[in-house]
């Protein structure tokens, strides 16, 4: 899957940190999802939505 | 030890082994977890030399157990003690964490490795003359399957 969370994580201007805390997962955890390594279960999807107040379709699309 | 705050558990203080929690009281997790491995090492070491473990030596034998046991028992006793939450750097859903898909990816690999290995290791020790003892076999397995998750593990880890 493709995503937008470094843009969307850098307009909030949040580091990965701070953005891994508030999702309460590893930063390594950001990481890899950012770099398209690592799909998030729904749950954290969800979660990823609502910090960013914009919908899971805003964050994540299919990867061609 | 180091100490930060995490915004996600409140505004507590994280360290870098730990708290233990007991009640409402907090005391580090190390205090209660050393004195608890160093008392389990004992047991073991006693229990060891009631067992006939260095029949010659009892003593000798008692205290290499103790010696042997005790890092790995304060480190279980830590475990065990150590309340997640007050930990640096620990994530509260480690579920939802892509080390847990690591580890899961790792786990599913060894045990494929340890199918292959076993089969393979029985077909060899029935068709050739070898033979091994049980406790040897058993070992190799154990080794075999803990090498494979690790290497895998840090494979996946490395990939990202």
């Amino acid at each position: 899957m493709e995503n937008t969370l470094p843009e969307l994580r850098r307009e909030h201007g949040w580091s990965q940190q701070k953005l891994a805390d508030a999702l309460r997962v590893s930063r390594q955890t950001v990481i890899s999802i950012e770099k398209g390594r690592f799909d998030p279960s729904l749950p954290l999807a969800f979660r990823l939505a609502s910090l960013f107040g914009c919908t899971i379709e805003d964050i994540f699309t299919p990867g061609s | 030890m180091t100490e930060n705050k995490n915004s996600a558990a409140g505004n507590r203080v994280r360290t870098a082994w730990g708290q233990a929690r007991f009640g409402t009281r907090r005391v580090p997790a190390m205090a209660p977890a050393i004195p608890l491995g160093i008392l389990l090492a004992a047991l073991a070491a006693a229990a060891a030399a009631l067992a006939g473990f260095a029949p010659q030596r009892p003593l000798l034998g008692a205290v290499v157990v103790a010696a042997l046991m005790v890092l790995p028992l304060c480190a279980l006793a830590w475990a065990f003690l150590v309340d997640r939450d007050s930990l640096a750097g620990a994530a509260s859903r480690p579920e939802e964490s892509v080390e847990s898909r690591w580890y899961d990816n790792a786990a599913a690999g060894a045990f494929h490795d340890l199918l292959i290995f076993s089969g393979l290791g029985t077909a060899v020790l029935f068709l050739t003359p070898l033979e091994i003892d049980g406790s040897v076999a058993l070992l190799a397995v154990s080794v075999v399957g803990m090498l494979s998750a690790g290497v895998r593990y840090t494979v996946n880890r490395r990939r990202g």
